[in-house]
């Protein structure tokens, strides 16, 4: 049998399309407000919960959750904006301030969540240790178990990174958005509403990672309340390495950290006895290595390449 | 009159926990408050100082104390050479905890021991952290503290070889002797409380303290005046690592029992955060109300549970972390400086710096007894 075979190539390719969702939607919001943001998980436990209640609930299929889960997310996007972000860059908060505060947002939904499931869980909807990957459309080829979610999710991941391209080149709100990116103070004298894109970046940001929450509970087999805060240093980590200045860095970085975690570690698991536990440091020695030798990303490598050349 | 055992618990527990939160709190305050490190990465500390103290003070006494161990172990029909420290944790950690309850000498020797070795691990770590700090802005730098820390904690959590991986291990028990140690102990953590907040408002009110504020408030200033940056934030860094190796190892002997999982970035790094931010950056003392306002909800909400549970579709426990976050939040909004805002550089008295001037001025006139040697 070879190391890598279809079965985990599958595997991969979808949890790196979560991941590089859940990335894109923090660069966007690390572009505009130049915060790192630690409730980016948040919004994805927002995705996982409403996939999970109307699955369970209703009996839906987990992708018929989608809309809802997009809509959701984009509310709690903007009330983290309006309630947290805005009055506090009014009041001319620093970064730091800014970050401690969306650590805050991430203490808050942490309590936020866990009730959610509770509550969920006295409604009678299972709704810890509880995976969808069960309701998922599954065809079997041969020895491969091909299931639904290895084809909607990067579909759909592609789908999105299409849509952000269109939006930011042949609309307006994304020429306003890409200059408040390159110069807010310039793009403020232009006529932009700058605060107006900050707050649309935090609707898309909370967008995009509902979305990719919501394929969690489907792609693994136990969800709980903390899932996303779980996977919040390996969206930091997509989103660094990718390159934190283009919104495609965490596109590029969530499948690079996402393929590193499935497959290096499967690798070294043949070398190394036992070392398939170790998927997080692996991610965590990439992101290390890749702040301290190169933290301007992958991007940031092809940019400064083509410029020298 | 006796209290009851359950209000002795209770007490203990509060004591505990606050003393813990305070000390960790504080060695986050010394970093990040006064030197402007932002150190995502604390909880890197405070586990190595508890894996110090449970996979490498327990094993070094199961070696050292062979003899007595052996004899123990054997009465209970057991090879002590078949043992492995881990997969036989329990039996070991009795047997050696039944040695050191014949011996307080010995137990407080491991205890101090262990706290030194603790703390200079934790040191150790929190230096390893500033390594990237030159090169990284702060919000880089955070990510890169949080990643750093993140490996070591997933290291330890699935290796079972250091401390047991995801079971865990015991830890031995330094007080055995003790027969009220459950009652004694948080007396012990709120002295180790009080002794860090001596130390950390001696550091920062002598002049070390003053560059380290210079160092936060303006690093390129700070060089230009001679003072090495980076040094500085290294020292500052190592000794708040220290502490918090230092409170790694004390809540290890509180607990008795360490798990990785248990010092979690949650737990260990973004409430003190929170603490800190809500007591108030670069005041010490805003700092530790800042732990008791935490501790304070979460008992108050502990209080509660019994009678809000059986009404309520969801666990109370919960409402604490909503709570505690939507408190910091309205802080950053309304009051960004803290409960306590940070005080003004302090210095001597007048007449004192007038004094230690006049004593220090060369005299302009000989001796008498100068003239006479002439």
């Amino acid at each position: 049998m070879p190391i890598v075979d279809v079965q985990m190539a599958l595997n991969a390719v979808t949890y790196s399309s979560i991941v590089a969702l859940a990335a894109t939607g923090l660069t966007t919001t690390f572009l505009t407000t130049k915060v790192p943001n630690f409730a980016q998980g948040s919004f994805m436990m927002v995705g996982a919960y409403t996939a999970i209640y109307v699955a369970l609930k209703w009996g839906w299929s987990p992708y018929a959750a989608l809309p809802l889960s997009a809509l959701l997310g984009t509310a709690v996007g903007l009330a983290v904006y309006f309630l947290v972000i805005y009055p506090l860059r009014r009041r001319g908060a620093n970064i730091m301030a800014l970050m401690v505060a969306t650590l805050a947002v991430s203490i808050v939904f942490i309590g936020v969540m866990n009730i959610v499931a509770d509550v969920f869980e006295s409604a009678g909807v299972r709704s810890r240790d509880i995976g969808l990957s069960f309701l998922d459309y599954r065809e079997t080829v041969g020895p491969i178990v091909v299931r639904g979610v290895y084809v909607v999710t990067p579909v759909f991941a592609a789908a999105i990174v299409f849509a952000l391209y269109i939006l930011l080149n042949y609309t307006k709100i994304g020429i306003a958005f890409r200059a408040t990116v390159e110069n807010p103070e310039l793009a403020r004298v232009m006529g932009v509403n700058v605060d107006r894109v900050m707050a649309m970046s935090w609707a898309l940001s909370g967008m995009l990672g509902a979305v990719s929450g919501t394929f969690l509970p489907v792609f693994l087999r136990i969800a709980h309340p903390n899932i996303g805060d779980d996977m919040l240093p390996t969206i930091f980590a997509a989103s660094v390495v990718g390159g934190l200045q283009s919104i495609y860095g965490g596109f590029i970085g969530g499948y690079i950290v996402g393929l590193a975690e499935t497959i290096v570690t499967r690798l070294l698991g043949e070398v190394i006895q036992g070392a398939l536990v170790y998927r997080y440091v692996v991610s965590m020695a990439i992101f290390v290595a890749v702040l301290v030798f190169a933290p301007r990303g992958v991007i940031g490598l092809i940019r400064e390449g083509g410029r020298k050349a | 009159m006796t209290v009851p055992p359950e209000v002795i618990q209770a007490l203990a527990d509060i004591a505990a926990f606050f003393s813990m939160y305070a000390i960790v709190a504080l060695a986050l305050n010394l970093a990040y408050g006064y030197t402007g490190v932002p150190n995502f990465g604390l909880h890197m500390s405070i586990l190595g100082g508890a894996a110090i103290t449970g996979g490498l003070i327990g094993r070094i006494l199961f070696g050292a104390l062979w003899n007595d161990v052996s004899v123990r172990l054997m009465e209970l029909g057991m090879d002590p050479a078949e043992l492995d420290f881990v997969s036989n944790n329990a039996v070991i950690i009795d047997a050696i905890n039944a040695v050191i309850a014949t011996s307080p000498l010995l137990g407080i020797g491991i205890l101090l021991m262990a706290l030194l070795v603790a703390g200079l691990f934790g040191a150790l770590l929190g230096y390893l952290l500033t390594l990237p700090a030159a090169r990284l802005r702060e919000e880089y730098l955070a990510m890169a503290t949080l990643a750093i820390a993140e490996v070591f904690f997933n290291v330890l959590r699935f290796q079972r070889d250091i401390i047991g991986g995801t079971i865990g291990i015991q830890v031995v028990d330094p007080l055995a002797w003790l027969p009220q140690r459950f009652a004694v102990y948080p007396l012990v953590l709120l002295g180790a409380a009080a002794a860090v907040f001596l130390l950390i408002r001696r550091v920062v009110n002598a002049p070390l303290g003053r560059v380290l504020k210079s160092v936060r408030d303006d690093d390129v200033a700070a060089s230009t005046m001679g003072h090495d940056v980076a040094r500085m934030r290294e020292l500052s860094m190592a000794v708040s690592g220290f502490i918090g190796g230092v409170a790694g190892a004390l809540w290890a002997f509180y607990t008795l029992g360490i798990n990785a999982i248990n010092f979690n970035r949650v737990l260990w790094t973004f409430i003190p955060w929170l603490i800190v931010i809500l007591g108030g950056t670069a005041n010490n003392l805003g700092v530790v109300i800042g732990a008791l306002v935490y501790i304070v909800i979460r008992r108050t909400i502990i209080l509660f549970k019994d009678t809000l549970n059986p009404v309520l579709p969801f666990d109370v426990a919960w409402v604490e972390y909503l709570l505690i976050g939507s408190l910091l939040i309205a802080m950053l909004i309304f009051r960004p400086q803290g409960i306590l805002p940070e005080r003004p550089v302090k210095t001597l008295d007048r007449d004192e710096v007038e004094r230690l001037r006049e004593e220090s001025r060369p005299s302009l006139h000989l001796d008498k007894d100068e003239v006479a040697a002439r």
